[in-house]
C-alpha cells in the first residue's frame, strides 16, 4: 500500500481531536445535539488548520448510522466511505477546478434528488472562493432555500473574494490558527503514537516552522522522520530542514552589534552562506528576533506574543535592554532594505554583509569616529560629530530641559539635509540653500539668501515642510518647526544667535514691518512661525 | 543516472534515499532553491529511482525505464512547463494534469509529474490543483519545482514536503573544480568565492568570454577615480553601454533567427504577437545584463570595504589593487558609492535611460573618491 503523509493518516475523525478550534468544534456538535443545524456553512481561516477536516466531520455527524450524533461511530458503513471520500451522499467537490455556470448548474439539477441511503445530501466546496462571479450567482436561490435534505458545507482561505450575497446565507465560522503550544502537544502525542523519538526541543522547533498550521508541521515531522531513518530526532536537524539559522546566530550577531564589532558579524555572515542557509530566511528570522525584543521591552500583555521557550526569552530580555526604541526600529528597516535587496541581487552574500556592516555602526563606538549611515554631506566630511548625534538619537530626552543650541543645529544640519534628501530630492536642493540662523525651544529659523526667494516660498508649502520636520525630529529627537525667512542683502553682519529679540529687532528693520509698527503705533510682541 | 552524480545536496539525497528504502515517498515535494544547484537534477533522478527495475533505492541510469525518463519520453513522467506569450502555467495545464492523473500509468509502477517553475502558476492553475496535491491518486506523486517560492501560495506550499536545496559551500566547489576540471588552486578558489555556491555559475564563469568580460568589467570600475577627468569618466560609461549593447545585438541576432524560422508557419498576426513577446524578452534581458555589470562592480567596492573592516576579499586576482586602494578611502565613502551603484540597478530596472543613469552612476562615484582624498590628506 502506498505510503500516506502523516497530516492524511492522523486527519482528526471526531471533534474532540480537531485542535485549537473549540469554539467551533463546540458550536457544531450543540448545534447537532440540539438539531439546530443550519443548511449552510462557511469555514474559513488559513490553511492547514481543520477546515476541510471539520466539514467532513459534520457530514460524517449528520450522515452516521447512529445520528444525528455529536460523535460519529466512525464504524458505520456511511462513516467509512465518508473517511474514504467515497459516500454517494456526500459530494466534495474541488471549486477551484469546478468553478463555472455550468458546474453549477449541474449541481442544482441534483441538488432536488432524494440522499440515495443516508439521510443528507451533503455538498462541500472546497476553495469556493475560486468560483466565478456567475456561478456564484447562480447558486443563491439553492443556498438560501435548498431542500430539506440538503446540506452545504463552504470552506475557503480567502474569504473576502466570497460574495456578501453568498457569506450573508452561510453561517460563518472563522478557524483560528494554531497556536505553538497547541501544535507541541499534538505533535507529541502523534509522535508517542508513531512510536518515534523526537526530541522535546525539537517538537517546539517543528510547532514553531509550522506557523499555526497543523499540516506544515506534520510536513515537517514526515521529512524529520525520514531523514533521521530511526535516530531520534534534535533541534538542529529540524533547523537544517526549515533552512532556519541556529538561535545561536542572532544572539551572536546582536552581541556584535552591541559592541560594535564588525568584523565578528562579517565573519557570522560568512559562516551562515557557507552552511548554505536561505539568506531571505535569514533575514525574516532577524526581524522576528529584534520584534519579540521589541515585545518584551513593551512587557505586559506583549510577552505572551513572543512563542520561545523560557530560556530564550530570558536571554533576549538582556540583550532588549542594550537597546532603545529607536535603535530596534533602524535594525528592522536596515534588515528589511537588505531583505528587498535580496530580491534583486544576483549575490546573497553582498547586501546582507552591508547590512550588518551598518547594523555594528549603530551603536556610538567610543574609539570610533567613523559612522556609517551617518555620512555626512560635504561641508562636514571631515567633521567627527556624527557619534555624538548617534547618541542623541539613540536615548532621546524630550523635554524643555533639553533645549538644542544653535551649534549644536548647524553642526548636524548636514544629516538634516540628508534625511531630507532621502525623503525627497527636490526639498533638499531647497532646503540645502538655507543656512540655520536662530533656534528657540521648537523653531529653527533658517535663513535664505534674499534673491532665493523661490527657495524660501517651496520650504514653506506644507508637503515639504512636513518632510524637513521629520528630518529635525529624526535628527534631533525633538518636535521642531522650521521657520523660513530671508536674508537681508546686507547680511554679511554675524548671523544672530540665540535671542528671540534679536529677530525681532530685524524684523522690525523690515519695510513692510516697519511700516506696518509705524502706521498703528504698535511693537513686535512675538514672532511665530506662519501657520499653514 | 544514479544519486552519486549529482554533486552536492546530500542531506537531500539522504532524505530521499531513506524514503525510498522505508517506502514513506511523499505524495508532492516542493524543490526549492537557487537555480545552478541541481533540483531538476534529483527530481529526474527521484522519477528514475521510483520506476527502475534495477537498481534499489536508486537509479540504474541504463535500463529502458532510466533512459526514456533521462531524454524526457517517459509515458509515466510527465513535465508541465511554464508556456506561451506570457510564460505562465495556466488552469488548462492544471486540468490536463488532473484528467492525466487519474488514470493508471501504463507501463511503471509510479506515475510521476514534474511542474517546472512552479511559481510562474496563475492563481487559477494554483487553486485548481490544490485537491490533487493534498489526496492525489495512490499510485502518482508530484514534484513541483521553484526558485522563487516566496511567489507561491502559502495553500500550495503547505501540501507539499518542501526540499530546500542550499548552495554548495565554496570549498566543494573548489575541490570540483580542481579535480574534475583541472583547474589551479589559486583560480578554484576565486571561482568558488565568485559563484556563491551555485555550481553552475561557476561552470559558467569559467569560460573564456565570460572571464575576459569579467575583466573588462572590473577595470572599468577601477577606472572610474578623478572627478576632473570628466571625459575619462564618460568613456567608462560609454564602455558599459558598449558591452551592453554588444550583448543585446547579439541576442537580437538570435532572436531574429528564430523568428526566421517560424515565418510561413504562423499567421501575420501570431508573428506580430511573437515578435512583441520577442521585444520584450529582449530589452528584459538587456536590463539584466546591465545589472549582472553593475553586480561586479558592486563587488569590487564590497571587497575594498570589507577589507577594510578585516574580512576576506573575494575577487582575489585583485588583491593588491584593492588593498592599495583601500588605504586612500573612507569606509563612508565606499558605502555610499556602493548605494549609488545599487541606486543606478534600482533606475534601470524602473528603464530609466540607460546612458544617463551609467554616467551620473560614474561621475557619483568619482565624486566620493574625490572627498575621500580630499579629507585623508
Amino acid at each position: 500500500m502506498a505510503y500516506i503523509v502523516l497530516a492524511r493518516k492522523w486527519r482528526p475523525q471526531t471533534f474532540e481531536e480537531v485542535v485549537g478550534q473549540e469554539h467551533i468544534t463546540r458550536t457544531l456538535r450543540n448545534a447537532i445535539l440540539s438539531k439546530r443545524v443550519a443548511h449552510a456553512y462557511i469555514f474559513s481561516g488559513p490553511r492547514g488548520i481543520g477546515k476541510t477536516t471539520t466539514a467532513r466531520l459534520l457530514a460524517k455527524a449528520l450522515n452516521c448510522v447512529k445520528g444525528p450524533t455529536a460523535k460519529p461511530c466512525n464504524q458505520c458503513s456511511s462513516c467509512e466511505e465518508i473517511t474514504d471520500s467515497a459516500s454517494l451522499d456526500v459530494l466534495e467537490i474541488d471549486g477551484a477546478s469546478n468553478r463555472g455556470i455550468d458546474e453549477i448548474r449541474s449541481l442544482r439539477e441534483n441538488v432536488k434528488f432524494a440522499p440515495s441511503r443516508d439521510r443528507f445530501k451533503v455538498y462541500i466546496i472546497d476553495e469556493v472562493h475560486m468560483l466565478t462571479k456567475e456561478a456564484f450567482n447562480a447558486l443563491l436561490k439553492t443556498l438560501e432555500e435548498p431542500p430539506e435534505h440538503v446540506k452545504f458545507i463552504f470552506a475557503t482561505t480567502a474569504p473576502h473574494k466570497v460574495l456578501p450575497t453568498i457569506l450573508s446565507r452561510c453561517q460563518r465560522f472563522d478557524f483560528h490558527r494554531i497556536g505553538v503550544l497547541n501544535l507541541t502537544e499534538r505533535l507529541k502525542f502523534i509522535a508517542k503514537e508513531e512510536r518515534l523519538k523526537v526530541e522535546e526541543r525539537a517538537l517546539f522547533a517543528i510547532a514553531r516552522g509550522g506557523e499555526g498550521s497543523m499540516r506544515d508541521a506534520l510536513s515537517i515531522l514526515d521529512q524529520l522522520v525520514s531523514f533521521s531513518a530511526g535516530e531520534k530526532i534534535v533541534e538542529e536537524e529540524v533547523n537544517t530542514i526549515l533552512g532556519m539559522v541556529g538561535e545561536k546566530h542572532f544572539f551572536d550577531l546582536t552581541k556584535a552589534i552591541i559592541k560594535g564589532d564588525t568584523l565578528s558579524a562579517i565573519r557570522l555572515v560568512d559562516a551562515i552562506i557557507s552552511e548554505g542557509k536561505d539568506l531571505r530566511l535569514f533575514c525574516a528570522n532577524l526581524i522576528e528576533h529584534f520584534r519579540n525584543m521589541i515585545m518584551l521591552k513593551v512587557g505586559g500583555e506583549g510577552v505572551e506574543l513572543v512563542d520561545l521557550p523560557e530560556e530564550s526569552i530570558k536571554r533576549l530580555k538582556g540583550e532588549a535592554a542594550h537597546f532603545s526604541y529607536e535603535e530596534i526600529d533602524k535594525v528592522i528597516a536596515t534588515v528589511s532594505l537588505a531583505e528587498e535587496a535580496l530580491r534583486r541581487s544576483q549575490s546573497g552574500r553582498i547586501p546582507l554583509e552591508l547590512a550588518v556592516i551598518k547594523l555594528t555602526r549603530l551603536k556610538p563606538a567610543p574609539n570610533s569616529t567613523e559612522l556609517g549611515e551617518k555620512a555626512p554631506s560635504p561641508e562636514s566630511r571631515e567633521e567627527t560629530g556624527a557619534a555624538e548625534v548617534k547618541a542623541e538619537t539613540a536615548s532621546p530626552v524630550p523635554g524643555p530641559e533639553n533645549t538644542l543650541s544653535l551649534e549644536k543645529v548647524r553642526e548636524n544640519w548636514p544629516q538634516v539635509l540628508e534625511q531630507v534628501k532621502e525623503k525627497k530630492i527636490s526639498a533638499e536642493a531647497f532646503l540645502k540653500e538655507g543656512k540655520p540662523v536662530k533656534v528657540s525651544e521648537r523653531i529653527v529659523t533658517v535663513a535664505f539668501p534674499a534673491e532665493l526667494g523661490f527657495h524660501k516660498e517651496s520650504v514653506e508649502r506644507n508637503e515639504i515642510r512636513q518632510i524637513i520636520e521629520e528630518a529635525l525630529k529624526e535628527v534631533f529627537a525633538h518636535d521642531l518647526m522650521i521657520h523660513p525667512i530671508l536674508k537681508e542683502a546686507k547680511a554679511s553682519q554675524p548671523e544672530s544667535t540665540d535671542k528671540e529679540d534679536e529677530l525681532a529687532g530685524r524684523l522690525r528693520e523690515e519695510p513692510i514691518i516697519k511700516t506696518a509698527l509705524d502706521t498703528f503705533g504698535g511693537k513686535i510682541v512675538q514672532v511665530k512661525k506662519k501657520e499653514g | 543516472m544514479p544519486f552519486s552524480n549529482v554533486i552536492g545536496q546530500e542531506r537531500i539525497i539522504k532524505l530521499i534515499k531513506n524514503s525510498l528504502k522505508d517506502g514513506r515517498i511523499a505524495h508532492a515535494y516542493l524543490f526549492v532553491g537557487p537555480d545552478g544547484i541541481g533540483k531538476t537534477m534529483v527530481a529526474k533522478t527521484l522519477a528514475q529511482a521510483l520506476n527502475c527495475p534495477r537498481a534499489d533505492s536508486d537509479a540504474c541510469g541504463r535500463c529502458p525505464d532510466c533512459r526514456r525518463i533521462e531524454k524526457l519520453s517517459h509515458p509515466d513522467v510527465n513535465w508541465v512547463r511554464p508556456a506561451g506569450l506570457s510564460r505562465q502555467i495556466g488552469i488548462d495545464d492544471i486540468r490536463g494534469l488532473r484528467r492525466q492523473i487519474s488514470l493508471k500509468p501504463y507501463q511503471s509502477r509510479k506515475k510521476v509529474y514534474l511542474i517546472m517553475e512552479a511559481d510562474r502558476m496563475t492563481a487559477q492553475a494554483s487553486n485548481a490543483l490544490l485537491k490533487t496535491l493534498e489526496e492525489p491518486p495512490a499510485d502518482s506523486i508530484l514534484i513541483l519545482i521553484s526558485s522563487h517560492p516566496s511567489s507561491l501560495f502559502p495553500t500550495i506550499v503547505s501540501r507539499c514536503q518542501m526540499m530546500r536545496f542550499s548552495p554548495l559551500s565554496p570549498k566543494r566547489i573548489e575541490d570540483y573544480l580542481v579535480k574534475k576540471l583541472n583547474l589551479s588552486p589559486n583560480k578554484a578558489r576565486l571561482l568558488s568565492l565568485l559563484s556563491e555556491g551555485r555550481l553552475g555559475k561557476a561552470l559558467s564563469l569559467q569560460e573564456k568570454a565570460v572571464w575576459e568580460e569579467r575583466e573588462k568589467i572590473l577595470n572599468l570600475g577601477s577606472q572610474i577615480s578623478h572627478q576632473d577627468d570628466l571625459e575619462k569618466l564618460l568613456q567608462v560609461a560609454e564602455k558599459m553601454l558598449e558591452l551592453t549593447s554588444n550583448f543585446r545585438e547579439k541576442l537580437e541576432e538570435r532572436l531574429k533567427d528564430e523568428l526566421r524560422e517560424v515565418e510561413g508557419v504562423f499567421s501575420k498576426e501570431q508573428i506580430g504577437e511573437i515578435k512583441k513577446e520577442k521585444m520584450a524578452f529582449l530589452s528584459g534581458e538587456t536590463r539584466r545584463k546591465v545589472g549582472e555589470i553593475l553586480d561586479i562592480i558592486i563587488g569590487y567596492y564590497r571587497d575594498l570595504l570589507v577589507f577594510k573592516e578585516g574580512g576576506e576579499i573575494i575577487n582575489l586576482d585583485r588583491k593588491e589593487e584593492i588593498e592599495k586602494r583601500a588605504v586612500s578611502v573612507s569606509s563612508q565613502a565606499v558605502s555610499k558609492i556602493i548605494k549609488s551603484i545599487e541606486e543606478t540597478k534600482g533606475f534601470i530596472e524602473r528603464n530609466v535611460n540607460l546612458r544617463l543613469s551609467l554616467e551620473a552612476m560614474t561621475m557619483k562615484i568619482a565624486e566620493e573618491l574625490e572627498y575621500a582624498r580630499g579629507s585623508s590628506s
